[in-house]
């Protein structure tokens, strides 16, 4: 159990190690990366992903790997409040898209955890289906959005995007309710071993559909800040969006298999990535570049992860 | 259910969307039509087989999809003269990463998942790398005349591939140390370890042959179409349609479960309502709900059967505990 915690210590440590390292050689080798103006699209570049992966985070500590639906919700997420907002108002709007966002993920929760289907193949065949009713609903078109949303993308006292804000203050929540609340206890325990959690008294269905519904729910909060961004709603938002997700994951080295994962580490995983990206482009290189460069670092982070349970297990 | 119940009721699935568009709809049972059917067979065919043998051995390559539309990227820019040089670049390909996820999942005991689905990420990147974020065009159209040439009529180079490939996986199941190896730890690892099955052999076996079928396809594919399309799906447009044919046709979710015959059978049915839904007209939202409620049902009945079969040998247990 020593061995296997401080394997784990020294894997997060020599992330967070390499995290530091880029955001170090980053300000000091590359011209106008720690501008302030720079940061703070940086700031708004990595909390669109961030807050989904925030949420993804649930589902994967509960030990159901990931989701692959997170697209399709925010496609539909995206078209939802634009469509709501124009009657409703700003936050009735945002409170019915997250809602909606969280009945979505509630569906998913209640197929994978009372009907235990496979949570991958269970995710992709929900992902057709909500894209279906996306396109019937939007009709093949874009929504635009029927009032001025431009207070979602501006800055909270002249400082800090708004949903920077809410990224920061989404990982502070995540981490009280996974480190200290009895949810999270109940959370974790379901992730490391469903079986001897139920026996134990944990409501293990339950817990499975709301982090579904949590992640589900951060995933369309996400999509309406993309829609406030752009003004409308499409259903081609969350194209890719699982994977900017999952690879934030991958990175941070969530353990996949349930049960542990550091809510400060995805917070670095989304912040390494975007810095990554971000660098790559003060420097001029495209968009396809920025997905190769986080291919590259995905699979590293992949081998790295291996070789470093493979030490593990050999210990034990 | 029984074994024949199954196929009854798959064969009825498939005899009956058939009839339906054949009235349905317009010149579905004309020659054209069975040569557009034979091409989109021979997509879906090669991967769903080519995720069906991961799914037999207990695992699952999400990555085939990336494979198969980076392959097609590299199959064109290889193979700019020649077909051949072309779809051997793109299976090359899908041989490496095969490779590499075999590696991870076998000797580095990861969960072919997480293994895959960074996979996925990494060849996705690649493919938009490769092709600067839009796609890759094929200037010598005589190559993609070749690759698309009727053969009798209905066929073409690529469905005969797809069918022989189906076949060959078929023999090798049934007939090879290997394919039997494959099946045993599918059903069960530690049963397969004590009879002195290799489980990294295994592994690297299932996931270079998944690569190899997502290489291949992907650069026919990319021949017949004269293009490849920068793909930032991830590649699961080609991986739905896949996953539900091999699941319709009996593979289980679970591992040790499923027939080559079987993804034959799947393959064609999902073949037929793509094509058939669009000779009907459906629209692009029609598509999307039925693929994915098809495989929601059977997700949810694969469950449910499981969970029958746990009270079933629950009960059983409990009768012999009590026994006279």
């Amino acid at each position: 159990m020593t061995a296997r915690l401080s394997g784990v210590d020294v894997q997060s440590l020599v992330f967070r190690g390499v995290v530091l390292a880029v955001a170090v050689i980053g300000s000091i080798a590359v011209d106008g990366f720690a501008d302030v103006d720079n940061l703070r699209a940086l700031l708004s570049s990595i909390a669109i992903v961030g807050i989904v992966a925030l949420g993804l985070v649930f589902v994967t500590i509960s030990g159901n790997l990931f989701i692959l639906s997170i697209g399709a919700t925010m496609a539909v997420s995206s078209v939802i409040f634009a469509a709501l907002v124009g009657d409703l108002g700003i936050v009735p709007a945002l409170v019915a898209t997250i809602g909606a966002g969280a009945v979505i993920g509630l569906v998913q929760g209640v197929i994978v955890g009372r009907f235990s289907g496979d949570p991958i193949i269970t995710t992709i065949a929900v992902g057709s289906v909500i894209l279906g009713f996306g396109q019937v609903f939007a009709g093949g078109d874009t929504i635009r959005a029927g009032r001025d949303v431009s207070v979602l993308r501006s800055d909270v006292l002249d400082v800090i995007p708004i949903e920077g804000l809410v990224f920061i203050v989404m990982a502070v929540v995540a981490y009280v309710l996974l480190t200290w609340s009895r949810f999270g206890a109940f959370v974790r325990l379901t992730g490391e071993n469903r079986e001897a959690a139920r026996i134990a008294g944990v409501p293990v269905v339950g817990c499975t559909i709301v982090c579904y519904a949590i992640a589900a729910a951060a995933a369309a909060l996400a999509a309406a800040f993309l829609s406030a961004r752009a003004g409308q709603g499409r259903l081609d938002v969350g194209i890719g969006m699982d994977f900017d997700a999952i690879a934030v994951l991958l990175v941070a080295g969530v353990a996949v298999t349930g049960g542990r994962g550091s809510v400060v580490n995805v917070a670095l995983g989304a912040l390494f990535i975007g810095m990554v990206a971000n660098i790559l482009a003060v420097l001029g290189e495209d968009y396809a570049t920025q997905l190769f460069a986080r291919g590259i670092i995905v699979l590293l982070a992949l081998i790295a992860a291996g070789v470093a349970g493979r030490l593990r297990k050999d210990q034990s | 259910m029984s074994r024949r119940i199954r196929w009854g009721v798959r064969l009825a699935l498939l005899v009956g969307l058939f009839a339906y568009f054949a009235i349905a709809g317009r010149a579905f049972l004309s020659t054209g039509n069975l040569y557009t059917l034979g091409e989109g067979f021979a997509m879906i065919g090669i991967i769903a087989i080519g995720v069906a043998v991961t799914m037999l051995a207990g695992e699952f390559d999400l990555s085939i999809g990336a494979i198969a539309s980076t392959g097609g990227m590299i199959a064109l820019m290889a193979g700019e003269d020649s077909t051949w040089v072309g779809v051997a670049a793109g299976a090359a390909f899908g041989v490496t990463v095969g490779l590499l996820n075999g590696v991870l999942v076998g000797y580095l005991r990861m969960q072919s998942m997480v293994v895959t689905v960074g996979m996925l990420v990494a060849v996705s990147g690649l493919g938009a790398e490769l092709t600067d974020g839009s796609g890759e065009p094929l200037d010598n159209f005589d190559l993609s005349a070749g690759v698309v040439e009727a053969i009798g009529e209905v066929f073409s180079i690529r469905s005969l591939t797809t069918l022989a490939v189906i076949g060959v996986v078929g023999l090798v199941l049934t007939w090879t140390r290997i394919g039997r190896d494959v099946r045993a730890v599918g059903s069960d690892r530690r049963a397969a370890a004590v009879n002195g099955v290799s489980e990294p052999r295994v592994m690297i076996t299932v996931f270079v042959f998944s690569g190899l079928c997502g290489g291949v396809g992907g650069s026919l594919l990319a021949y017949s179409l004269a293009y490849a399309q920068a793909d930032f799906s991830g590649g699961l447009n080609i991986l739905l349609p896949a996953v539900t044919a091999a699941v319709i046709g009996g593979v289980g979710l679970a591992g040790g479960v499923g027939t080559a015959r079987g993804v034959f059978f799947g393959s064609v049915t999902m073949t037929v309502l793509s094509n058939g839904l669009g000779s009907v007209a459906a629209s692009a939202a029609v598509i999307s709900l039925s693929t994915g409620g098809l495989l929601l049902l059977i997700v949810f009945l694969d469950a449910q059967e499981k969970a029958l079969g746990r009270r079933l040998s629950e009960r059983r247990l409990l009768r012999t505990r009590a026994g006279p």
